[in-house]
């Protein structure tokens, strides 16, 4: 039988799963990334405002670090009471709070904030307490201070030799201000007690010092017994050395002052003995040349040694006057030492008002002597008296007796000290022939009262005839012709004195190189000129007279009316000697 | 005060929590993509099963049968050992179908608890999402309000 197939399925039925399945995490990737953008922007804006809230926070704090600064310095004042600092200070703390804290919105700056703001009323309120108290201990100490000045001030006024009780109240006082000082709390204990010690050594020492000054050599004695017991090591030492330099300087004032009055009185007296003895000797004179000396005769001989034992004059100048009185009848001038005592009153003319006294003194006394030791007559005494008395008059100068002197001694060759010709030596016969001449002219003029210009005249006549100057006694003149010295004519000398002139206004100039003439050479130069044309005149008048008078060219002969002796004698005087003189 | 750092302090927060959001429910939402396929895996295995048994039930007939062919053929009767032998093959069948069924079930129950394990995983992952964004916004909240940001 045949057999049917069967056909039993044979597919395989497929296992695959259905795929697509997709992680869950895969959906969080995009929210997740937008959630962490977010958080970074947010992060982002909360950072920036943390920073904005942080600087508001850092503002306010430094305002308010400001204010509490001026808080500080506001508390710092004297005008304040230290006690009243606290409370003072609370409320300035608490408006500073106010006032910076209202700006801060956010609670993360108002907690910043407050932090510091603790920190800074904490440090701050010290502060202040702190300089509270510190200005309360100053004040306190600097009223101690001052009080304590004030009585150490005092104790200098007082002397505790005489009001020991007055000193003593005064420490007591010291004492009892610094123990409420140091019971205050202004000192501790050890400052105090140092303050205490300084103070009352500083009393002592004021007390010390106003001995010191009322009696330096007292003191010194009573610093040494330690009459000061409250001075300490320093100030002793201190003040030993000053009263002792104290002592010693009041005791060498002490001596100097009585030096000096000694020597004022010396002076004194030595000034009145002198004039004492010129008024004695002026008297003797006086009763010499026979003036009536009724009632105020002159001491004699005795009284003037009862004088000296009184110190009225000296021994010596009693000597001098008993001199003058026995030699005045015999005394034979000395024409010399009566010219240049002369000459010297002379000088003192020119000598300014404040030393003429001085210089008068000196000549009065000069003359004294002279009588004294027989050298000077009377009557030329008188002469230099009269001279004396009209320098002091002021008349000397411009008087006709003395202008006709002075022309007559240049007119004869003398000069003045000051313009003295170096290298010039004047014959001695020519001086002596000067001399004369000068002595002749003060017997005519100052005794016998004649006219000085026509006295002038005759004596200078006279003395030319007898002349004999010689040229070649004069230094050669450096810019003058080279030919012999005697051979030198007026136009010589002219022309010398214009090239000096000349050569003196050129070396003047800053880029002139030759030779330098000083003030001093072109002085000399020109007087050695002036002595040279002087001699060439006097030379050339003794020719003319020589050969005959000529009324034409002799002194005073352009003068119509040569006895005109009133005091204008300059016009009497020949043109090229008056010329002379004055070059 | 709502100035530029404030308006990004805001938005930024908005857009963490938005993000946050977001992201959770699309977790969730590929969760539930995912246990939708794992439900027709689940829905197809059983279905592959029915198909599996179907086509036993033929064996079955079909062994039967040649069976009762070989046993008419044969002549032997259905009795003592060979009537064993025809329980045995029965027996033997029935317990391929049995195993079959239970396959294709355990394949069906794997898939119905994987597309269960994504739909809690899409809810546990939309719950964090929302934590995650409270979190982001209490943050910013917080942080903002102390910054003074929202005034």
């Amino acid at each position: 039988m045949a057999k049917l197939p069967t056909y039993v399925s044979q597919g395989q039925i497929s296992k695959q799963e259905i795929g697509g399945r997709i992680s869950p995490s895969v959906g969080g990737v995009v929210g997740n990334s937008v959630s962490s953008f977010g958080k970074m922007i947010a992060d982002w804006g909360l950072a920036q405002k943390k920073a904005e809230e942080e600087l508001a926070v850092l503002n306010a704090v430094t305002q308010a670090q400001d204010k509490f600064n001026q808080l500080g310095v506001t508390l710092d004042s004297n005008t304040i009471k230290t006690s009243e600092v606290p409370a003072i200070f609370e409320k300035g703390a608490q408006k500073i709070n106010t006032e910076e804290g209202a700006n801060l919105s956010s609670p993360y700056a108002k907690r910043e904030f407050a932090q510091k703001y603790s920190q800074l009323k904490v440090r701050h309120g010290a502060a202040a307490r702190t300089a509270a108290r510190k200005r309360f201990i100053n004040e306190g100490v600097y009223s101690v201070q001052n009080g304590v000045a004030n009585d150490i001030n005092r104790s200098g006024t007082i002397d505790k030799r005489t009001n020991p009780d007055g000193y003593k109240l005064i420490q007591e006082g010291i004492i009892l201000k610094f123990q409420k000082a140091w019971q205050a709390g202004f000192y501790s204990k050890k400052d105090a007690g140092k303050a205490l010690r300084n103070a009352l050594s500083d009393t002592d020492e004021g007390q010390a010092r106003m001995m010191i000054r009322t009696d330096p050599e007292k003191a010194v004695l009573e610093i040494t017994k330690k009459n000061f017991p409250h001075l300490n090591n320093l100030a002793f030492e201190r003040i030993a050395k000053l009263a002792q330099g104290a002592s010693e300087a009041a005791k060498n004032d002490r001596l100097r002052k009585e030096d000096k009055d000694e020597a004022k009185r010396e002076k004194v007296l030595k000034r009145n003995q002198e004039t004492t003895t010129a008024k004695i000797a002026f008297s003797m004179m006086d009763q010499a040349s026979g003036e009536d000396m009724s009632g105020d005769e002159p001491p004699s001989n005795s009284a003037i040694l009862e004088m000296v034992s009184k110190r009225e004059i000296t021994g010596d100048q009693a000597k001098e006057l008993r001199n003058l009185r026995e030699n005045l009848a015999e005394a034979k001038t000395d024409d010399l030492e009566f010219l240049k005592l002369l000459d010297n009153i002379d000088e003192i003319a020119d000598m300014p008002l404040s030393q003429q006294e001085d210089a008068i003194e000196v000549a009065e006394k000069r003359m004294r002597a002279l009588m004294a030791g027989g050298s000077l007559e009377i009557n030329d005494a008188k002469t230099v008296r009269s001279v004396i008395k009209s320098i002091r008059d002021k008349s000397y100068k411009s008087s006709p007796k003395v202008v006709a002197q002075k022309w007559l001694k240049a007119a004869l060759g003398g000069t003045d000290a000051e313009i003295s010709i170096p290298g010039f030596n004047e014959d001695p016969l020519d001086k002596m022939r000067r001399t004369n001449a000068l002595k002749a002219y003060h017997d005519r003029v100052f005794n016998g009262n004649e006219k000085p210009w026509e006295v002038a005249k005759d004596i200078w006549s006279d003395a030319v005839n007898i002349t004999n100057l010689k040229l070649s006694g004069f230094l050669r003149p450096k810019y003058g012709p080279i030919k012999a010295m005697d051979e030198y004519t007026v136009e010589d000398i002219d022309q010398s004195r214009l090239e000096l002139l000349r050569k003196y206004a050129s070396s003047l100039d800053p880029n002139y190189r030759g030779e330098k003439i000083t003030k001093q050479n072109l002085r000399s130069q020109m007087e050695n000129l002036t002595g040279m044309m002087s001699v060439i005149m006097l030379k050339a008048r003794q020719a003319r007279q020589t050969l005959g008078p000529q009324p034409s060219t002799g002194p005073g002969a352009n003068n119509s009316n040569s006895s005109n002796n009133s005091g204008t004698g300059a016009n009497n005087v020949p043109g090229r000697v008056g010329a002379a003189i004055g070059g | 005060m709502c100035g530029l750092p404030a308006a990004a302090a805001i938005g930024g927060m908005i857009m963490s929590v938005g993000g946050a959001l977001y992201s959770g429910h699309q977790q969730k939402k590929l969760a539930d993509r995912n246990a939708s396929i794992d439900m027709l895996n689940a829905k197809r295995a059983r279905a592959r099963g029915e198909l599996e048994q179907d086509r036993l039930r033929v064996r079955k007939v079909l062994a039967r049968g040649e069976e009762n062919v070989a046993r008419a053929g044969s002549g032997i009767q259905a009795s003592g050992s060979p009537l064993w032998q025809f329980a045995f093959n029965a027996e033997q069948r029935e317990l391929d179908s049995q195993i079959q069924e239970y396959n294709t079930e355990m394949e069906a129950l794997g898939y119905v608890n994987r597309a269960n394990t994504s739909r809690y995983e899409g809810g546990v992952a939309q719950t964090a999402s929302i934590f995650k964004a409270g979190q982001a916004a209490f943050s910013g909240y917080t942080k903002g309000k102390e910054l003074g940001v929202f005034g």
